[in-house]
C-alpha cells in the first residue's frame, strides 16, 4: 500500500516537472521565435530585395496617375489673352512595327510587309507636305531603311499642335494605329504667347519650357508661377473590360487644382504702338544697342507698355528683340532727366518762387567750383542775348547744367544732406515694390555713404550725374509731377482671377506724397517750354501737347571697355557710350499718360541724344493714342430729337420706277433692279433725289440715276 | 449492431454536389433567403460591370472633351495672333487695301443731359 502511494506521488511530481518542462520549452520556442522575427525584420528592412517575378504579384492593380493642373492664363488689361497653356506633340515612329512578325509569316507576311511598304509611301508625302523639312522620297527612304536596321523610336520633325497631329493621325499607315501604323507620339506642356514676341521679357518665361532662351522663370510668369502653377493632383486607375484602365474611385484621389489667371494692366494695343514706334526709330541706327520704353497711367501708376528692345548680335542682321528687362534693371546716370527732380527740390524747399527766376551766368562757370566743366550752353546765351542771367525755364529748356549745378550748390552747399532726402523722398534712392523681379537699386553717392563724396558730386547731382537710377524709376518721379505730386506706385498686375471671378486684388498703390500741388504746377509749366522752346522740338507738333525732359548721359565704361586713364567715359580710341532719354507725360493740362523712352548706344564716337530718337518714338505713341482715344476728340451735345425713320418697302409695280428716296444705297439697287431697271448714283449716304421720280412710267431697261447725300 | 456502411470519395462528391448536406442542416427552410443572397450577387456582379462600362465611356467623352478643350485653345490662340493692330495692318496692306489707322480721334455724340 505504502509503495503504491509513493509510485502515485512520484507520477505526480513527474507529471508536473513535465508541465514545468513543457511551460519552459513553449517559453523558450517563443523567446528564440521572437528574436527571429526581430532579426528577420531588420533584415528585410536593411537588406532584402523582393524577387521582381513575387512583386508583381503581390502589386495592385491600381495604377497612380499624377494629374498635373493646366497652368493659369496671363490676360491684358481689357481681358486679351498674353499667354495661355496648350500640349504640342512630338512625333515619333515604330519604324519596324510588325517588320520579324512579316518576315517569319512566309508569303502571307510577304504581301503584308509589301502593302506596310506601299502605305509608307504615301505616309511620306503627307509628313513631307506638314512638315517641309525633307521631301516624299527622303522621308520614304528614311522609313525605310530605319525599319530594316530595326528601329522602333525615330523622331519625326519638330513638336507640332493639336490639328496637324490630327491631320498625322489621318496619314495612311498612320491612321491604322501604333501596332502596324508605328505611330507614336509624346505630349509636353507649351505655353503659347499669341502676341509673339511682344512685351515678352515683360511676361516673362516658365521654368522647362522648352521654347524659352533658358533664362527660366522671369518677369510675370515668374514672380506669379505660384499663383499660375495650381496644384498637382493624383488619381488611381484600374483595369475595366478589353484592358481599358478607368478611375478607381474606391481609393484615395486629389484632384489637381488649375492654376489661377492673372490679369496685368498691360494694353496690347497700347504695347504694340509702342514697340513699333521704338523699332521703327532705331532699327536703322546700327550704333544703338538697346531701348526701352514705358507708358504709364498717371493717376494709377498702371503700366499699360514696357517695350524692351536689344540687338541680337549673334544672329545675322542684329535684329531687335526682347531679351533683358532694360526698363527696370537698367542702372545708369540718368543726365539731364535728372534737372527735374533739382527743380523740384528747389521749388519745393521756397528757394526758387517761380521759373521764372533768373540766375546770373558767370559765362557758363560756376563760381567755387572749377572743376564743374564751361557750360557751353551758357556761354551761347551769353553771347545771343547779352544778358548775366538766365531764368530757370529757359536753363531747362536748352538744357543748361550750369543752371542746375547752380541751383543744387547755391541751395544745398550748407546742407547737402536736404538735397539728397529729397532724392530719397522722391523713391530715387531706393527700390521700392514692384510686379517683377529684376528691379534694380539705385545708386546715390552722398556724405552718409561714400567718403568719396565731395561738394562737386553736389553739383553734377543738379544735373544728373554721381546717381544712378532705372528708367522705372525716372517715370515714377516725372508720373507724380504729373499727378500733382502724388507718387504713385508703378504696377503691372491688376489682380488675380479664377474662373473669370476675381480673388486677389492687387491693384494701384501710394508711394507718397513727394510735393505740394503748387510745385507740381511750377514744375510742369517749365516742362512743357522743353518741347516748345527747347531740346524736344520734334515733340513741338505732336497732336497732344506734352510736357517733359530730354537727357543725354554718357555711361561710364566697364573695366573690360578699356576706359582712358582719369576718364571712366572715353575708351583709349575716344569712343563712348551713350544713353539718350525723353521723360514726360501728356496732354500736358490734364495728364493722362506719363512716357519714358530711353535707347542705349553701343561705343561709338557719336552722340545719342535724348531728343533725337527718344523723343520721335514718343511722338509716334502720343499721335496714335491721340487718334485711338475718343476722349481726345470731340463731342458734340445732341441738342434736338433725331427724326425717327419711317420702315417702308418699295412698291414694285411692272412699267413703274419705284419710290426710293431715303433707302441706303444697296436697297435701293436691289427695288431698281428688281423693277427691270438699271441703276446709276452719284454721292454716298442716302437717296435724296431720284430721276426719273418714284411712280413714273418707264420702260424696264431704262436707267434711274439717283442721288445720295 | 449494423456496422454503418462506409461511403467512397464519389459518393461523398456526388452528395456534395446535390447538396444533401444543404438538407442536412435544414438549409430548405432558408430556401426563399438563399435565392435572395443568390439574387443579391448576381444584381452586383451585373451593377459592377455596368459601372465599369459607364465609367469607360466617361473616360473616353472626358478624353473627347479634353482634345476639344485643347483644339479650342489653339483656334483661340492663333485667332489672338490675327487681332494685334500691326498684323490687322500688314494683313490689309498685304490684300492691296489703303486703309489707314485714322488720324483723328472718333467724335462722340453725348447722350441726351449728360
Amino acid at each position: 500500500m505504502a509503495r503504491q502511494q509513493k509510485r502515485i506521488k512520484d507520477k505526480a511530481l513527474l507529471g508536473k516537472d513535465r508541465v514545468g518542462f513543457i511551460l519552459d520549452t513553449t517559453y523558450a520556442l517563443v523567446i528564440l521565435l521572437s528574436a527571429l522575427i526581430f532579426f528577420k525584420i531588420i533584415y528585410i528592412q536593411l537588406t532584402y530585395k523582393v524577387d521582381p517575378r513575387v512583386e508583381s504579384l503581390f502589386r495592385p492593380t491600381a495604377t497612380k496617375q499624377i494629374e498635373r493642373p493646366k497652368r493659369g492664363a496671363i490676360l491684358a488689361s481689357d481681358g486679351k489673352i498674353l499667354a495661355i497653356s496648350t500640349p504640342v506633340y512630338q512625333i515619333y515612329m515604330d519604324c519596324a512595327v510588325q517588320y520579324d512578325i512579316y518576315r517569319q509569316d512566309g508569303e502571307k507576311g510577304g504581301l503584308k510587309e509589301q502593302q506596310w511598304r506601299e502605305d509608307a509611301k504615301e505616309l511620306s508625302k503627307g509628313l513631307a507636305s506638314i512638315f517641309q523639312d525633307k521631301t516624299a522620297d527622303q522621308y520614304y527612304q528614311f522609313i525605310l531603311s530605319k525599319r530594316e536596321a530595326g528601329r522602333h523610336y525615330e523622331k519625326i520633325g519638330k513638336p507640332v499642335d493639336h490639328a496637324t497631329l490630327q491631320r498625322i493621325k489621318a496619314l495612311p499607315l498612320f491612321n491604322r494605329g501604333p501596332n502596324t501604323g508605328g505611330l507614336i507620339y509624346e505630349t509636353r506642356d507649351s505655353r503659347q504667347y499669341p502676341y509673339g514676341t511682344i512685351a515678352r521679357r515683360t511676361i516673362g518665361y516658365v521654368k522647362d519650357n522648352s521654347n524659352s532662351n533658358g533664362n527660366n522663370l522671369i518677369g510675370i510668369e515668374g514672380r506669379f508661377n505660384f499663383e499660375l502653377h495650381g496644384k498637382e493632383g493624383h488619381a488611381w486607375l484600374r483595369k475595366a473590360e478589353m484592358n481599358k484602365r478607368i478611375h478607381n474611385f474606391d481609393s484615395t484621389a486629389v484632384r489637381a487644382v488649375d492654376g489661377n489667371d492673372v490679369r496685368t494692366t498691360l494694353n496690347i494695343d497700347l504695347q504694340d504702338i509702342a514697340d513699333r514706334a521704338l523699332r521703327k526709330n532705331i532699327q536703322e541706327e546700327e550704333r544703338i544697342s538697346g531701348a526701352c520704353a514705358i507708358l504709364m497711367e498717371v493717376e494709377t501708376g498702371a503700366i499699360r507698355a514696357m517695350v524692351n528692345l536689344q540687338r541680337d548680335t549673334t544672329v545675322e542682321g542684329h535684329p531687335l528683340s526682347e531679351r533683358m528687362n532694360l526698363a527696370i534693371s537698367q542702372i545708369g546716370e540718368p543726365g539731364s532727366v535728372f534737372k527735374t527732380v533739382t527743380l523740384t527740390s528747389v521749388v519745393e524747399d521756397g528757394f526758387v518762387h517761380s521759373v521764372d527766376e533768373t540766375v546770373p551766368t558767370f559765362r557758363g562757370n560756376l563760381p567755387g567750383y572749377p572743376r564743374v566743366r564751361t557750360d557751353p550752353h551758357i556761354v551761347d546765351w551769353e553771347d545771343s542775348t547779352h544778358r548775366k542771367e538766365i531764368p530757370i525755364k529757359r536753363g531747362l529748356e536748352i538744357s543748361s547744367n550750369y543752371v542746375f549745378a547752380y541751383l543744387a550748390t547755391k541751395c544745398y552747399e550748407s546742407r547737402p544732406k536736404d538735397f539728397y532726402d529729397k532724392i530719397y523722398r522722391y523713391k530715387l534712392g531706393e527700390k521700392f515694390d514692384f510686379d517683377i523681379d529684376g528691379l534694380g537699386t539705385p545708386q546715390v553717392v552722398t556724405p552718409d555713404n561714400n567718403p568719396f563724396w565731395e561738394k562737386t558730386s553736389l553739383a553734377t547731382a543738379g544735373y544728373g550725374y554721381s546717381i544712378a537710377v532705372t528708367p522705372l524709376h525716372l517715370i515714377t518721379f516725372y508720373n507724380a509731377i504729373a499727378n500733382d505730386g502724388k507718387m504713385m506706385r508703378p504696377y503691372l498686375v491688376e489682380d488675380v482671377e479664377k474662373d473669370g471671378k476675381v480673388i486677389r486684388k492687387y491693384g494701384p498703390g501710394i508711394l507718397g506724397n513727394i510735393c505740394s500741388k503748387a510745385t507740381a504746377d511750377t514744375v510742369t509749366r517749365a516742362l512743357k517750354g522743353v518741347p516748345q522752346y527747347g531740346t524736344a522740338k520734334k515733340l513741338r507738333r505732336a497732336r497732344l501737347q506734352v510736357a517733359g525732359k530730354t537727357g543725354t548721359a554718357q555711361v561710364a565704361l566697364r573695366a573690360d571697355e578699356k576706359p582712358r586713364a582719369g576718364d571712366q567715359y572715353h575708351d583709349e580710341w575716344g569712343r563712348k557710350k551713350n544713353q539718350g532719354t525723353f521723360v514726360g507725360f501728356f496732354p500736358a493740362d490734364n495728364p493722362k499718360y506719363s512716357i519714358l523712352v530711353t535707347v542705349y548706344s553701343r561705343l561709338s564716337l557719336g552722340s545719342f541724344y535724348g531728343g533725337d530718337a527718344p523723343a520721335s518714338t514718343v511722338r509716334e505713341i502720343v499721335d496714335a493714342i491721340y487718334s485711338m482715344d475718343s476722349s481726345c476728340g470731340t463731342s458734340i451735345s445732341r441738342s434736338g430729337e433725331l427724326p425717327v425713320m419711317e420702315v417702308r418697302e418699295a412698291e414694285i409695280a411692272e412699267g413703274k420706277v419705284p419710290d426710293v428716296k431715303g433707302f441706303g444705297l444697296i436697297d435701293a439697287i436691289y427695288a431698281i433692279e428688281n423693277g427691270g431697271y438699271r441703276c446709276a448714283y452719284e454721292g454716298s449716304g442716302h437717296v435724296v433725289s431720284q430721276s426719273p421720280a418714284g411712280g413714273t412710267a418707264l420702260k424696264t431697261g431704262e436707267t434711274i440715276t439717283l442721288k445720295l447725300k | 449492431m449494423k456496422e454503418k456502411k462506409k461511403k467512397t470519395f464519389l459518393e461523398k462528391f456526388r452528395s456534395f454536389y446535390k447538396g444533401e448536406f444543404l438538407l442536412n442542416v435544414h438549409a430548405d427552410e432558408y430556401f426563399v433567403h438563399i435565392i435572395w443572397v443568390f439574387f443579391l450577387a448576381m444584381f452586383m456582379i451585373w451593377a459592377g460591370y455596368k459601372i465599369d462600362k459607364s465609367l469607360t465611356v466617361m473616360e473616353r467623352n472626358k478624353a473627347v472633351l479634353e482634345d476639344l478643350e485643347i483644339q479650342y485653345t489653339q483656334r483661340k490662340s492663333e485667332l489672338i495672333r490675327l487681332d494685334r493692330i500691326s498684323t490687322i495692318q500688314k494683313n490689309l496692306s498685304d490684300l492691296g487695301s489703303d486703309l489707314q489707322m485714322p488720324e483723328r480721334p472718333a467724335t462722340v455724340i453725348k447722350k441726351k443731359g449728360k
